[in-house]
């Protein structure tokens, strides 16, 4: 160790069972490389996971995330076709500041430096990453909602989906599903109709976050 | 969590329904009697000396006539700042009161804040000592290195200011860089260039 910090997740949702970690991506391996500290815990390949036996995915829970919200909900719904009953763990950074009425679903993750001042809403498969904070009070945060870093959301409701890039300040805002914000967006009192890709609270590009990934 | 300091243990009152407000609120009620009241209701609330009093907004104007509102009403009114348990400051950092430090704030070095500042979340204080004088606004992910802030200092998102030198009550975009810079004029600046000779007193920039 080069000082005394230690990173470490705390888990929700957790049956117990040996974690499988499915897709290759950063996020995924950073968070092995935190977990395998902690917990009995593998991180295969969607390909890999496709090979394994019926006895090996009954008797495992799961853990994916990936900015690309498209390719997180692919190996999500092959693992719920192999295992109808899969567990999906959550996970919040011990190095994370989150209020204490703040609640999650599953498979979520809150990164290390993530802050939640308020008592919000994450539902099941959202993703808030290093540096970003859910401010001031509470904010809704529904499924598969990714936050990149160094973002600030205040008083919000994100749809299902929603996609916010870096640097982006959010305040007031409702969004619809799949909508996405390239970095640097400023959003102030809106309320969206429609889908696609966002510069501020301008459509730049009808293609929503599961069309176009644009990290 | 928040550390309570300049703090005489009476019941806290958080004047002004704000989303600042709202947020010490919720990191304090499960420790100590507080409550968030409008000013209308300060304004009319009869037993004004068996509190003590903090005041949290964007809008500088606001804040500032929040604070001069209770040190009309009260006398010698007592306000708590607040400081996260999560922020990483030098030890020889020191604040004023009616002062805020968010979460994961960081002072490398002896940093002075004056009375009624918000250092908003993520900011840093870099290398030296840096000076900022009462009811300074600094945005999150902002960098402050060797600087001396005026009195009412807005500072926006994201901003990177070194060794520059305010003038009270100058408001800087979301955005702003600037370097070895020591302004002559108040006003509403984005970099160094002047777009506005509004300052956060009469033009906020919050909306």
């Amino acid at each position: 160790m080069l000082n005394k910090s230690k990173l470490s997740y705390t888990t929700h949702h957790d049956n117990g069972y040996p974690v499988c970690l499915v897709g290759n991506t950063e996020l995924n391996k950073e968070v092995y490389n935190v977990l395998k500290n902690q917990k009995d815990c593998k991180l295969m390949s969607i390909e890999e996971f496709n090979l394994m036996s019926q006895d090996f995915i009954d008797s495992h829970q799961y853990f994916t995330a990936s900015g690309n919200t498209a390719f997180k909900l692919e190996i999500i719904n092959t693992i719920k076709s192999k295992n109808k009953q899969a567990n999906f763990i959550s996970l919040v950074s011990d190095n994370a500041v989150v209020h204490q009425e703040a609640t999650v679903g599953k498979g979520t993750l809150i990164c290390p430096t993530a802050y939640i001042g308020g008592p919000s809403e994450l539902k099941d498969f959202v993703i808030i990453q290093h540096f970003s904070q859910i401010g001031h009070s509470k904010s809704t945060l529904n499924d598969h909602v990714y936050v990149s870093p160094m973002s600030t959301v205040v008083n919000c409701n994100l749809a299902e989906g929603s996609w916010i890039g870096m640097y982006n300040n959010f305040a007031y805002v409702e969004t619809v599903p799949f909508q996405q914000f390239v970095m640097y967006s400023r959003v102030l009192k809106q309320k969206f109709i429609k889908s696609g890709t966002y510069k501020h609270d301008k459509l730049i590009d009808k293609r929503n976050c599961l069309q176009h990934y644009i990290a | 969590m928040f550390n309570i300091h300049n703090d005489n243990l009476k019941p806290i009152l958080l004047v002004g329904k704000t989303a600042w407000n709202m947020e010490v609120y919720n990191g304090i009620n499960h420790l100590r009697d507080v409550r968030v009241i409008s000013v209308e209701e300060f304004v009319q609330l009869e037993d004004k000396k068996n509190y003590q009093y903090f005041t949290g907004g964007t809008d500088t104007s606001f804040r500032k006539m929040v604070v001069e509102k209770i040190e009309e009403l009260v006398e010698n009114a007592n306000f708590v700042s607040f400081v996260s348990a999560s922020a990483q400051l030098h030890p020889e950092f020191k604040i004023g009161k009616n002062s805020l430090v968010c979460s994961f704030v960081a002072s490398a070095g002896p940093t002075i804040i004056g009375d009624h500042c918000i250092i908003s979340h993520f900011c840093h204080f870099g290398h030296v000592k840096s000076i900022l004088g009462d009811y300074c606004f600094i945005g999150p992910y902002t960098s402050i290195v060797d600087c001396n802030l005026a009195k009412g200092t807005w500072c926006g998102h994201n901003c990177r200011f070194l060794r520059a030198n305010t003038k009270e009550w100058s408001q800087y975009y979301m955005n702003s860089k600037t370097l070895n810079k020591t302004f002559e004029v108040s006003g509403t600046y984005k970099n160094n260039k002047l777009l506005d000779p509004g300052t956060c007193l009469t033009h906020s920039l919050k909306d």
